[in-house]
């Protein structure tokens, strides 16, 4: 099937070009070809190269499912262990979703007084338009007010209902900032209620800041309240207590093995286990607090032998790589190197 | 609970998680085996949404479905749907060929996304290569007589004397297509080879602290930490 | 005869024997809080005077990220803790940010830490979030997305929301429009491969690139002296013992600074260290006897 060959390879080369032309042309085309400001849009084209791995998010989850799944409904070795997988990643899954969407409604409760105050600009802003057309700025302020009524309940009822364990400051910070917006609402109130056409625009401005000043402090309590919450307590309960020294533990199991290993096989057998002997032991001696009872001079001569022949050596490794790196990118943003990935084979999960 | 008590079942549970994976050094037992899986289940439940959480959602769902345009009390919006943003809806189709990997039939379309990522980081590599490795080039060329004061810095010359010949007998030491053929060469090459060994051993002995730090923050936990919460738990001792 | 079976069950020791000896060695200083000056790292003298002759200026931010995760915690939260303490004493605002998805609890729980240690040493001064950091979680991409800062021309717009699901532009640190231009360090963390690699390769511009130190785990120490040796990086933690030493610093110069563990672990890494090297000689000069014995044997 040639043309699966030939549409891989096409897609291979489109995926590199992009950034292979952001590299080389020059950030502004000349104005004989148009002027163009080639990375006007890179951020949106860099989401959306991101975006294609992203949504590959569940293949892993699948791959688990599969090879877990299969153990546990076949009865075969390992399915009790298969089985604390599923269970903790099915758990750990729903924990961050809660956490998440309880966070995200920690945020939409400021949120609303923010947009209220976004509304309250864009009033005035339209007013000052020419060519605005739509609700009078009377009828918008009315509708400005229903709402301020409401939001501004919410967080009298948070005032009402204080909690025993949140700081006091949180509240009085609160109040205060409460009171400066009751006090904008309550003059907006009674040009409404007097039934005068509204035209002082300068509350509308005071009203905004006062209200992007109330929302972080609304916040500060709805997020200090969501801290000890039964969703955010369990997730952190999961992750402090399972998920860090789990890993943690994992890792630390080579400190154990390194020593036995270093024990019972580094055996200094030829000149260049000798050098990489001394080398590594004056390494070792010159990082750790006791060099002072062997020889100050320990931290100096680790420093030079970091920044000199280890320096040099690794570099000189480091370029052999990159230059290898970069030939085989080469070839395979051509397709050169791909054969074995573009033939036709076994497909479908082994 | 409160927080103290949550704080104590955390440590605790800590160090059940850590001694459970510690039994392995006795012997390959169930108990190991257990949490082992528990550490990957949870790994891959936590990426799995977080990865939807801090991009997808925001960056890509959020204003494709015009959600951050947000509706006043008056019925007007707080800005235009845009509608170039429906151009995402491309990457994330293409991005769902991935899952075609676990067809038999149609499986090569798997191959398409997977080659478009490849030919993405083969794009990238070339101002990758050259943003990293000329200034490591260019630094390379030390003075190879230093000057301090009117006089002769020693001390730095032969440093970078020795700097410049590492690099030199490193590289030629890898140089495979080349030969070394005369007594010299061959000289060069194995001293390229000692150096390494320099490299080597101060890669080990970096590595040796890498391990180690672990382990010793691990056993504090387990000796501080966690002993303190087992006497609280036992009432043994003070309060953690 | 006898000679020869006791040097070869002490080559051949049961490593869980080797096992036990190592945590009886480590459990003394750990036990009784045993701490020694740390050794004194040049590199971390670098990082530690760039901080410090930062000062705070309208517009002007540093760029912490913490690309590690639980496996590697012991080295790099440690010098991620030192490094943001550092910078929010000098009043810097900081923006934080990461690569790797297992970060995540690290960004929310070491400034709230560290806030809440800088207002019980100074009462009368408050940090908040907001104004003295932002976290922007994790995002996902790799090198796609520390390409992509460079290029943009408000960093607000780039990353829309913080970990929080706040709009960045309500958030005081991105009142003025930053670019690239207005990060004046970036520390970057790390324990992974590859993750260091982009920052150097593309957190950059053709005409300005912020200073740039890294806090890597003891594995890629002898790697980044490269890039130290180059000028790509101004300043550089070693491991546990960068950010020890680091530690030591700041107390020093803060007399009123609570103690963190850093020190404290580098005195037990320490330990383990001279452990290992009595072992290996140990087990050299045994194998060295063993083959003695087993030729005047022959």
């Amino acid at each position: 099937m040639n043309y699966r060959k030939a549409l891989i390879t096409f897609f291979t080369f489109l995926g590199g070009i992009y950034f292979f032309l952001e590299f080389v042309l020059p950030e502004k085309l000349p104005e004989a070809l148009g002027g163009y400001v080639f990375g006007m849009f890179h951020s949106e084209i860099s989401n959306g190269f991101i975006a294609i791995g992203a949504v590959a998010f569940a293949l892993g989850l699948i791959n688990l499912f599969y090879v877990h799944g299969s153990k546990i409904i076949f009865k075969r070795k390992g399915a009790l262990n298969s089985i604390a997988l599923l269970v903790s990643l099915l758990l750990m899954a729903y924990l961050t979703l809660n956490e998440w969407i309880s966070s995200e409604q920690v945020n939409t409760r400021s949120a609303d007084l923010r947009n209220l105050a976004a509304f309250s600009e864009r009033i005035k802003g339209d007013a000052e338009k020419s060519d605005y057309e739509g609700l009078s700025v009377t009828e918008r302020v009315v509708f400005l007010n229903d709402a301020l009524k409401i939001e501004l309940s919410k967080v009298q009822a948070v005032l009402d209902n204080r909690e025993s364990a949140m700081p006091n400051f949180l509240y009085e910070d609160l109040t205060t900032n409460l009171a400066v917006v009751t006090d904008k609402a309550e003059k907006i109130n009674k040009v409404i209620n007097n039934g005068s056409v509204f035209t002082d625009f300068t509350i509308l401005t005071d009203l905004s800041t006062a209200l992007n000043i109330l929302a972080p402090s609304f916040y500060k309590i709805n997020e200090t309240s969501y801290r000890t919450s039964t969703e955010k307590l369990t997730y952190d309960f999961v992750y402090e207590g399972f998920f860090v020294p789990l890993g943690s533990a994992m890792f630390s199991l080579l400190g154990f093995y390194i020593i036995s290993a270093g024990y019972r096989a580094f055996r200094i057998r030829s000149t260049e286990s000798a050098l990489m002997m001394i080398a590594a032991v004056i390494v070792m001696l010159g990082q750790i607090p006791f060099y002072i009872y062997i020889w100050n001079g320990l931290p100096e001569v680790r420093l030079w032998l970091l920044e000199y022949p280890s320096a040099a050596a690794f570099r000189a490794v480091k370029f052999g790589a990159a230059i290898a790196g970069l030939y085989m990118a080469v070839r395979m943003w051509f397709s050169i190197e791909s054969s074995s990935f573009i033939e036709e084979g076994k497909e479908g999960p082994q | 609970m409160t927080n103290q008590t949550l704080i104590l079942w955390t440590t605790i549970m800590g160090g059940v998680c850590t001694l459970s994976i510690f039994s392995f050094l006795i012997k390959e037992n169930p108990f190991y085996r257990v949490f082992e899986h528990i550490f990957i289940g949870i790994a891959a439940g936590l990426g799995a949404i977080q990865g939807f959480r801090y991009f997808l959602w925001p960056q890509i769902l959020v204003p494709l479905f015009g959600l951050n345009i947000v509706q006043y009390p008056d019925g007007s919006f707080s800005g235009e749907y845009n509608p170039y943003v429906l151009l995402y809806i491309a990457p994330l189709l293409f991005g769902l060929l991935y899952y075609f990997i676990y067809s038999k039939k149609h499986g090569w379309l798997a191959k398409l996304v997977i080659g478009f990522s490849l030919g993405a980081s083969a794009g990238l590599s070339f101002k990758g290569f050259f943003a990293e490795m000329l200034p490591q080039l260019s630094s390379s060329f030390k003075s190879l007589v230093v000057m301090a004061n009117g006089t002769i810095d020693w001390a730095s010359s032969l440093s970078n004397m020795l700097f410049v010949f590492t690099l030199l007998a490193v590289m030629y030491y890898f140089f495979f297509s080349i030969k070394a053929e005369s007594a010299t060469a061959k000289k060069f090459s194995a001293s390229g080879r000692w150096l390494m060994m320099v490299c080597f051993g101060s890669f080990f002995g970096s590595t040796v602290m890498a391990r180690l730090a672990l382990l010793v923050e691990r056993l504090q936990f387990l000796l501080i930490d966690w002993a303190s919460a087992i006497k609280t738990l036992f009432s043994f001792g003070p309060p953690a | 005869m006898k000679s020869r079976s006791k040097l070869r069950s002490l080559l051949n020791l049961d490593r869980r024997v080797i096992f036990l000896f190592v945590l009886l060695a480590l459990a003394w200083p750990l036990l009784n809080k045993y701490t020694i000056r740390p050794a004194r790292m040049k590199s971390a003298d670098k990082l530690f005077k760039i901080v410090d002759e930062l000062k705070p200026e309208k517009g002007k931010v540093a760029f912490v990220a913490f690309d590690f995760g639980p496996n590697t915690k012991a080295e790099n939260a440690s010098q991620a803790q030192v490094v943001v303490e550092h910078l929010m004493r000098k009043r810097i605002p900081i923006i934080l940010f990461s690569q790797y998805v297992l970060a995540d609890p690290f960004l929310k729980s070491i400034p709230e830490k560290i806030k809440l240690s800088l207002e019980s040493e100074f009462p009368e001064e408050k940090w908040e979030y907001g104004k003295d950091w932002v976290n922007l979680g994790y995002r996902p991409g790799s090198a796609l997305i520390i390409q992509s800062i460079p290029k943009s021309t408000n960093l607000a717009e780039t990353f829309i929301i913080d970990a929080f699901s706040t709009p960045l532009k309500e958030l005081p640190i991105f009142k003025e429009k930053l670019t690239l231009k207005n990060i004046t360090l970036l520390f970057q963390v790390t324990g992974l491969v590859g993750t260091f690699d982009s920052y150097v390769q593309f957190f950059q511009t053709k005409d300005y690139r912020p200073q740039f130190s890294h806090g890597c785990t003891s594995i890629t120490i002898p790697e980044a002296y490269i890039y130290l040796d180059s000028g790509q990086l101004n300043g550089l933690l070693e491991g546990i013992a960068g950010a020890a030493w680091y530690s030591y610093r700041l107390s020093d110069e803060y007399k009123a600074r609570e103690e963190d563990d850093a020190v404290l672990i580098n005195t037990g890494l320490g330990i383990a260290h001279l452990l290992l090297i009595g072992l290996i000689i140990l087990g050299n000069i045994s194998g060295l006897i063993s083959k003695r014995i087993e030729r005047v044997a022959t």
